[in-house]
């Protein structure tokens, strides 16, 4: 999308224009329902929260003024939809971390390189449930940088932007968050990593 | 450098690449040597990649449309509000609300006076003072005369029902032409019936509000505020009997404030049957019972005969009333008793009416006669004496007789309207 024909799609968007909109963002409906999946850990719910990021991005487009990119504003809104709808359900809901893992089976399955065998896909697959658990039991804001840096890939600028934090506010978030995942993984499931990381 | 201490920090940093040369190099040799940071390093990257590796799961198959079909509602919502009668003009809505409250507040303050709320005698005569200002004092010392002289009428049982009704509608003159400058108007109350304060008050107050209200309705209302005035004041003669009437006062106000002039006026007539015994006992208690109610026993015309009353006279209520008596006992041959009353008094008769031991009962429906036309003659002639008063007075000749006129068809006027809200009820034994 070139920069002038993005700019003509956010005035119309901003003017309320639904088509230009959805031109303008339809391209991060996967990467934000994927952040919200992996922050949520249920896919309905990510998919509700993915909805509810884009409609307020279109309720306030008006106020975005350009200062960061598109997907970066709309990560932006993805995580503090996510933080907010995290702490609503805190004492409500029991957040199932087993049909996420059932479902993504498949793609797991696919990730395995080079035709590996039964035992290889099978214990590959037990790591990824171990650290989809361990993320659950993580702080929720340790689980957002996880989420954005190691799933996603995102730069630290691009987290620092997201978070509005300053970089080196970032990059010990990030440190901390790794370790935090190691250690969880490391104590409750240490029998699935022996053979790669000892 | 403590890469120990700091080793989480430099870790992430040696992932991600952003240690300078110099570090990165100081960093790997510190790892070579140090088992606990080695293995620290290769289980950060070992998950990092992990993470790394795992593949974006794809969109719900109805997520874009079901999201367009959200967006476009809160778009059009969004239009409707933006384009609407009021849209984002806060300005216009501020104005609007203001100009609300404001009417809401003239409203209230309009409507607060007629609900009786206060019974303070003196603050209720200054606030008719500020509101009827160009009155005539010397009317209302006429018509409250008039009102006296009735009443004497009344209590003593020789004057008829039209003489009452006469000097009811006097007194509705005074107060509706003209006539009550407020504090005299309550000083005159309060002398007519100084033997009992109470009573007085309730004089008063009453005389008041009809007049507040004629300031802005129809006349109508001083009529039967002067004949209901009348009732309170000559039965008045216990504590117990004034506090009921005050109740019923209140009752009365009320029914006042909530009626709508419709401009079509009517007389109502209603026959009940009372139950007597042979000791007759209950011709007392239904005496004593209307007496409560505040409603007006119609003289007989006739202190021997009986004179019949049709449907149609009514209208010159109260003139007739057909009761066989004796001077000796008079109520020993009576057929029937008739009362003027409200009918909102009415309506409540047949429920009350057990509370003193009797029975009554509905022998015909209210009766409603259509009086408008001959309301609008008299008002025509009204007119027409207006007129001719102008030109008089234009022509600097006395207007006298013809004043006297225009009171005779006020009064004749005013009876009519008042017969919108009582009834005549005869009451058979």
């Amino acid at each position: 999308m070139g920069l002038e024909n993005e700019n003509s799609l956010l005035t119309k968007a901003r003017q309320g224009d639904v088509q230009s909109f959805e031109e303008l963002t339809s391209s991060y409906y996967t990467k934000v329902f994927n952040i919200c999946n992996r922050m949520l850990n249920n896919s309905e719910d990510a998919s509700e929260q993915a909805q509810e990021t884009f409609i307020k991005a279109f309720r306030y487009i008006k106020d975005f003024k350009g200062n960061c990119s598109i997907p970066t504003w709309l990560y932006r809104i993805a995580t503090n939809v996510c933080l907010d709808y995290l702490r609503k359900i805190k004492n409500k809901k029991v957040v199932s971390l087993e049909q996420n893992i059932t479902e993504n089976t498949k793609i797991m399955d696919s990730l395995v390189s080079d035709n590996p065998g039964p035992e290889k896909v099978t214990e590959i697959k037990a790591q990824r449930e171990a650290i989809r658990d361990a993320l659950s039991k993580m702080n929720e804001k340790n689980r957002l940088i996880i989420v954005l840096r190691d799933f996603n890939g995102l730069s630290y600028d691009e987290i620092s932007e997201i978070l509005k934090a300053p970089v080196g506010t970032v990059k010990s978030r990030i440190s901390r968050a790794r370790s935090e995942l190691r250690d969880l993984l490391c104590k409750e499931k240490e029998h699935l990593f022996t053979d790669y990381v000892k | 450098m403590d890469f120990c201490k700091e080793s989480n920090m430099y870790i992430s940093l040696y992932l991600d690449e952003l240690l300078d040369d110099k570090s990165r190099i100081e960093f790997l040799n510190h790892i070579e040597g140090c088992s606990q940071c080695s293995v620290k390093l290769k289980e950060t990257s070992y998950f990092a990649d992990l993470c790394r590796e795992d593949q974006d799961i794809q969109l719900p198959e109805d997520f874009s449309s079901s999201l367009h079909k959200r967006l476009l509602k809160i778009s059009t919502k969004d239009s409707k509000i933006k384009f609407g009668v009021f849209g984002y003009n806060k300005k216009f809505i501020t104005g609007f609300s203001t100009a609300a409250i404001l009417a809401i507040s003239l409203l209230a303050y309009n409507l607060l006076p007629q609900m009786g709320l206060s019974k303070d005698a003196t603050s209720m005569a200054n606030e008719k003072a500020r509101i009827e200002t160009s009155n005539d004092v010397s009317d209302v010392y006429s018509g409250s005369s008039e009102v006296k002289s009735s009443r004497q009428a009344g209590a003593t049982n020789d004057g008829t029902i039209s003489n009452t009704k006469a000097s009811a509608s006097a007194s509705t003159e005074a107060s509706t032409e003209a006539s009550t400058e407020a504090s005299t108007a309550a000083s005159t109350a309060v002398s007519t019936a100084a033997a009992d304060t109470q009573v007085t008050t309730r004089d008063v107050d009453v005389t008041i509000k009809f007049n507040k209200a004629s300031s802005i309705e129809e006349p109508e209302n001083n009529l039967q505020a002067r004949i209901y005035q009348d009732k309170v004041e000559t039965s008045a003669n216990s504590d117990e009997a004034s506090k009921k009437k005050e109740n019923d006062t209140n009752y009365y106000n009320f029914s006042e404030v909530t009626k709508v002039d419709t401009n079509k006026y009517f007389s109502h007539y209603a026959e009940l049957n009372l139950k007597v015994s042979p000791e007759r006992i209950e011709i007392e208690n239904l005496r004593k019972f209307m007496n409560e109610m505040g409603a007006i026993e119609l003289k007989p015309a006739t202190i021997n005969g009986v004179v019949e009353k049709s449907v149609e006279s009514t209208l010159e209520v109260p003139t007739t009333t057909a009761i066989t008596t004796s001077p000796q006992n008079p109520l020993q041959n009576s057929e029937y008793i008739e009362y003027y009353l409200p009918l909102s008094i009415y309506s409540i008769l047949e429920s009350q009416a057990t509370k003193y031991k009797i029975e009554l009962s509905q022998k015909t429906d209210i009766i409603d006669n259509d009086i408008t036309e001959k309301y609008n003659v008299l008002n025509n002639q009204r007119v027409e004496i207006d007129k001719r008063i102008e030109e008089t007075v234009k022509k600097r000749e006395n207007t006298s007789t013809l004043e006297a006129e225009k009171l005779e068809i006020t009064q004749e006027l005013n009876k009519l309207i008042a017969e919108k809200e009582m009834i005549t009820v005869r009451i058979f034994l």
